[in-house]
């Protein structure tokens, strides 16, 4: 019975150790300008210079949003696959796998450029919603998904069928 | 050689390992949840950062500071220097004051109360205009904490329910599944080779067990037909020798009349009668053994104990009045059996010779007859005597002349055979047999 009693308080004390050493007392400053050491451990965001972007995203940029800066840039990790997020200046957030390949745009005060929008997506929508915008749009292994200013999401498959509506 | 049980030996080997595996996972366990948990905090961080950066950067309005979620927000413009030496993102496990900012400070009523455990995420951007600015968001993390608190007692008491349960379990199959084997050891603890034994009823349904069963068995059979043969031997070599040996002493006696015998002759003759006597008295002992042991003593008579042991007790200070012994008799109570006298008198009398032999010179002898038991006590010449094989034929290395080593084995067989018990003691320098008449 001892034994038990020692091994729960073995796990207790290094779960006390490990808050404790989150909560140690390093000056804020040199916080602010030091690497966090816990990036990898935990699954924390990790800030991304331009440069360091794959160059398909930055390409996927140049060429659809001529115009915009980079606000900000990082890197989500995950276990299988990591994404990196970008936000631009005007408020579009875009998001790249790993490979830089593009996965969402999301222009939630603007409108997607058109661009971006395969061709088939495009006129649908401009039949069918010609005075909305598109303000989302994800890409998917099997389809498109788009979301216009009156919150309607819209599912397309390879080939540009409408397969799934919701408003 | 200090011996262990099997159980306790099988629940300790399979504790032991159960408890270092499980204390392993438990803490492995306890360790991904609290990064889980933490990650969980972390995610609506980032959600609402983003959220709060697209719609600054939009234009849009901002979400009041008071909006109901439990997270708190400052956002205000640095410098491109401060901004490109900081880090872009960062998360702190606390509150962030910043004392040199006074609209900041002014903003402290929004925050958390200082020393409130909280999770802060600043991150910095810039905007269409190449201004840095940085968002401080803080979410109070004593939801968390407690939330880590519970698991922790959660894991822990889990962790000990579950170790007991296997203990238990394990505890409870092992009894289950090893009953024939101390079954099995029961029963052979309690064989008394050439006695009626309880036929060894153990059923199992395990072949292991079987195997030892039948095996076991068989060999008890074996050794009850060796016994039973070595016993009928014994019992007719000394029946068959009797004869002889009556012979042979007749002749020697004869042969001592002879007047042309020398002096030295007549000496060596002595001598082997001596010798013959010695035989015949044990060839006469064994053969009173495999009488009892054949129970032919079947005639019962009632004893008075109390007048018998007076009886041999004057009989023999009379024989071993040369040592000078100091009798001391104590009847407190008397004794009334019903056996045979021919055992009983064997019995006691051999009982009381022991202790007339093998007391020293000068010394001291107890007889007690209490309650249900006589006691026969001497001053020992030597040491103590080993208790579990005195009552065996010939187990005394150093005999006495005359002793033919067969005395206590024809004790215990009387006992045995009308059920009394036999105990040795060595007290105080004293041996000391008592025999239980019931």
């Amino acid at each position: 019975m001892r034994r038990f009693i020692i091994s729960a308080i073995i796990i207790s004390a290094s779960a006390m150790g490990l808050k404790a050493q989150d909560s140690n007392s390093v000056s804020l400053a040199s916080k602010l300008r030091e690497m966090p050491v816990s990036y990898a451990l935990r699954d924390e965001d990790k800030p991304v210079d331009e440069n360091e972007l794959p160059a398909k995203a930055i390409e996927f940029i140049k060429a659809n949003f001529p115009d915009s800066k980079i606000a900000l840039a990082k890197y989500d990790w995950e276990l299988f696959g990591g994404s990196y997020d970008v936000i631009l200046v005007d408020g579009t957030k875009i998001e790249f796998d790993k490979y830089g390949e593009w996965r969402e745009t999301d222009c939630k005060f603007g409108e997607v450029p058109v661009s971006v929008i395969p061709e088939e997506i495009a006129t649908y929508v401009k039949d069918k919603y010609a005075t909305e915008k598109i303000v989302k749009i994800e890409r998917q292994k099997n389809g498109y998904e788009i979301k216009l200013s009156n919150k309607v999401e819209l599912k397309f498959n390879k080939s540009f069928k409408l397969i799934g509506f919701d408003d | 050689m200090k011996y262990t049980r099997l159980k306790s030996k099988v629940l300790k080997s399979t504790g032991i390992a159960f408890a270092v595996i499980m204390s392993i996972w438990a803490a492995l366990f306890y360790l991904i949840i609290v990064e889980e948990i933490s990650d969980e905090v972390d995610d609506s961080l980032e959600d609402y950062s983003e959220m709060i950066i697209i719609r600054a950067l939009a234009g849009e309005e901002l979400p009041h500071i008071d909006n109901g979620s439990n997270n708190k927000y400052y956002i205000r413009p640095i410098t491109e220097k401060d901004a490109l030496q900081r880090h872009k993102i960062v998360y702190l496990d606390e509150m962030y004051f910043d004392e040199e900012d006074d609209d900041y400070k002014s903003k402290d009523n929004i925050f958390f109360k200082d020393g409130e455990p909280a999770r802060t995420l600043i991150t910095i951007f810039r905007d269409r205009d190449g201004q840095y600015h940085e968002l401080i968001i803080s979410t109070p993390t004593f939801e968390r904490d407690d939330l880590l608190v519970t698991v922790l007692y959660s894991t822990i008491i889990l962790f000990i329910i579950l170790l007991l349960t296997i203990i238990l379990v394990n505890a409870l199959v092992f009894r289950k599944s090893m009953s024939p084997l101390y079954k099995l050891l029961d029963w052979l603890n309690d064989y008394r080779p050439g006695e009626k034994n309880n036929p060894l009823i153990n059923d199992t349904n395990i072949e292991e067990f079987d195997i030892l069963n039948k095996t076991v068995e068989k060999s008890i059979n074996r050794q009850e037909e060796l016994f039973e043969h070595q016993r009928e031997f014994i019992g007719n070599a000394s029946h068959e020798i009797q004869t002889p040996l009556a012979i042979c002493k007749n002749r020697l006696e004869i042969l001592t009349e002879d007047e042309n015998l020398t002096e030295q002759s007549l000496e060596q003759i002595a001598r082997i009668q001596q010798s013959l006597e010695y035989i015949i008295k044990l060839n006469r002992s064994l053969l009173f053994l495999t009488k009892i042991e054949n129970r032919q003593f079947t005639e019962s008579h009632t004893i008075d104990v109390d007048n018998l042991v007076d009886n041999l007790i004057s009989d023999y200070s009379e024989i071993f009045e040369h040592k000078a012994l100091a009798i001391n008799k104590v009847f407190n109570k008397t004794i009334t059996i019903e056996a045979n006298d021919v055992l009983i008198n064997s019995l006691i009398g051999n009982v009381l010779r022991n202790a007339f032999i093998h007391s020293n010179a000068g010394g001291k002898l107890d007889i007690t007859i209490a309650d249900k038991y006589l006691s026969v006590s001497n001053s020992a010449a030597d040491g103590e005597l080993n208790e579990e094989t005195i009552f065996e034929r010939f187990s005394n290395n150093n005999k006495k002349e005359g002793s033919t080593g067969l005395g206590l084995a024809i004790v215990k067989a009387i006992c045995d055979y009308y059920g009394y018990s036999i105990k040795y003691e060595y007290k105080h320098g004293n041996h000391i047999f008592k025999i239980f008449f019931a």
